[in-house]
């Protein structure tokens, strides 16, 4: 009896859970490379009421009336719509402007891919993430330093074309060429796996990374001395919020509803 | 005599089976392409009423008029109305306005959605959300060819005409076959934001709307109003159980006792 108890408690908990996924947004407005992500909802399955001896009376040559069982979330989409770029005037923030992705280890040796750019270097050259993992580069800055643990590295700085050619510039005319930064993408942007929406890792639905170099055809290019801010939109998780509130609210109050049919129900034998 | 209580009992029943139709466009009032539903009552069972023999006379008994034996819901009518659009940004969300939908390849046979939250598989075909290949004047409809994946920058490089051709870097790939259905009608829904398959029979008249979302057509303050219709109609027809439930009594204990 009263299966609407059931069908306005999957409404209550889809929308708690866009409730969460947009406190998640909002609470990332500020987190360079954050991409936003929303949640889709879809109708749960259909059944006829005549299945359930409720009274019907269909009118000849008309459908059954049937009656649905709630909703689900279908689907949580990160949104790669491109960032606004922020100058920092840091040698090694850098940021992706168009499509792409760099390419990160983590220190189980697999790879993963991110757009927050924002890296740092250890004392031996190796350009990490804030995370730990390090930037996946056909050359190690490690190499100039020579070999032993306490090396160091020579004085200068690290520059990066926007076509990802990395430079070491140690104040000479020439700067010591060191190799290219590459870039990664996915037929299926939406099909990888997010990792608190900063780090992404390669699924079967994603298909496979495609390589390419800064600059060419569908690629994005690289700015250093930028970061790519978080592409949360204030205003736009703010209206979200309102409505996701209103919807959540409105199935408590028909769960109440229910619950009160169910009252009258008990109080005819009183 | 005790046949209003079970009309009363039927009222109740249908009510609820309201509530349930109501609960449902409530919990999808943000389904993306949801069209809503509305449980239609009716009365049923019409009878004709005669008076007693008590005349004796050879006309009797005579019909008084008829009464309506119960009530129930006759259809739960999906009503097609356009939802709003919503502005995504998002270059796979479509939006149909007008009479249109879009086919979706089925195990055995296809699927009709109205939901235009599409993705792309790992070969490049534009997918709906449950992963169903979405259909093209040319079957499915590839957006990045194999080989290609690389030159295509999603959120840039695709262009939808209103008319539902897509084109990819400027390159006419496929048009979105749609199927035309006839407001008038009633469809059969089967969950996951699909319509059953039925003969198109109406001119299509649709535009196709890029970066956009048609949300839910439920209006959340009509359905609000409708609640407290329902309930105010269930405590009724309690009341009248609870009449009849006195009446009985009286039946039952006092016309017996001498008293």
């Amino acid at each position: 009896m009263f299966r609407s108890l059931s069908t306005n408690l999957s409404g209550i908990l889809a929308y708690q859970q866009s409730l969460n996924n947009i406190a998640n947004n909002i609470s990332n407005v500020n987190t360079a490379g954050f991409r936003s992500s929303t949640v889709s909802f879809s109708d749960l399955i259909y059944r006829e009421l005549r299945e359930r001896r409720m009274h019907v009376s269909p009118i000849e040559g008309e459908l059954e009336p049937q009656n649905g069982k709630g909703v689900r979330i279908s689907s949580s989409t990160d949104s790669f719509v491109q960032g606004s770029l922020a100058q920092t005037q840091r040698d090694l923030d850098l940021a992706i402007q168009g499509d792409g992705f760099f390419r990160i280890i983590r220190p189980d040796g697999s790879f993963a891919y991110t757009r927050s750019g924002s890296f740092i270097m250890d004392p031996a050259g190796n350009i990490l993430t804030v995370q730990g993992d390090s930037l996946d580069l056909p050359f190690s800055i490690a190499d100039l330093t020579g070999a032993g643990e306490d090396a160091e590295l020579p004085p200068g700085k690290l520059v990066v074309s926007s076509e990802g050619a990395a430079y070491w510039d140690n104040g000479d005319e020439n700067p010591v060429y060191l190799g290219q930064i590459q870039l990664y993408k996915f037929v299926n942007t939406a099909g990888l796996l997010s990792e608190n929406g900063l780090r992404y890792t390669e699924t079967e639905v994603s298909g496979a990374a495609v390589e390419g170099l800064p600059g060419e055809d569908g690629f994005g290019v690289v700015r250093q001395r930028f970061i790519e801010l978080s592409n949360a939109n204030l205003a736009a998780e703010m209206v979200n919020m309102l409505i996701s509130q209103r919807s959540l609210q409105s199935n408590i109050r028909a769960l109440m509803t229910s619950d009160e049919l169910w009252a009258y129900t008990l109080q005819v034998r009183s | 005599m005790i046949r209003g209580l079970y009309i009363a009992e039927g009222a109740m029943i249908t009510q609820q089976a309201r509530m349930e139709i109501l609960g449902h466009n409530l919990a999808n009032q943000q389904t993306p392409g949801f069209k809503k539903d509305n449980g239609i009552q009716t009365s049923f069972g019409e009878w004709l009423l005669y008076a007693r023999n008590t005349t004796g006379l050879p006309e009797s008994p005579y019909p008084i008029g008829t009464m309506a034996h119960n009530v129930a819901l006759s259809e739960s009518y999906t009503s097609m109305r356009d939802g709003n659009l919503n502005n995504t940004g998002r270059s796979l969300d479509f939006a149909i306005t007008g009479n249109g939908l879009f086919q979706v390849e089925n195990e055995d046979g296809v699927l009709y959605t109205r939901n235009g939250h599409m993705f792309l598989n790992a070969d490049g075909y534009l997918v709906d959300v449950e992963g169903r290949l979405i259909l093209g004047e040319n079957g499915p409809i590839q957006v990045i060819a194999p080989g290609r994946e690389a030159f295509v920058d999603l959120e840039r490089d695709i262009a939808v005409e209103p008319d539902g051709s897509i084109l990819v870097l400027g390159e006419f790939v496929d048009r979105f076959d749609l199927v035309a259905f006839d407001p008038e009608l009633n469809f059969t829904k089967v969950g996951d934001n699909y319509f059953e398959p039925f003969e198109a029979a109406v001119e299509l008249d649709t535009v196709i709307v890029n970066r956009y979302l048609e949300g839910s057509n439920v209006d959340l303050a009509a359905e609000m109003v409708k609640m407290m219709e329902i309930r105010r109609n269930y405590e009724a027809a309690q009341k009248i159980m609870i009449t009849y439930d006195g009446i009985l009594n009286k039946a039952a204990n006092e016309l017996g006792s001498s008293g």
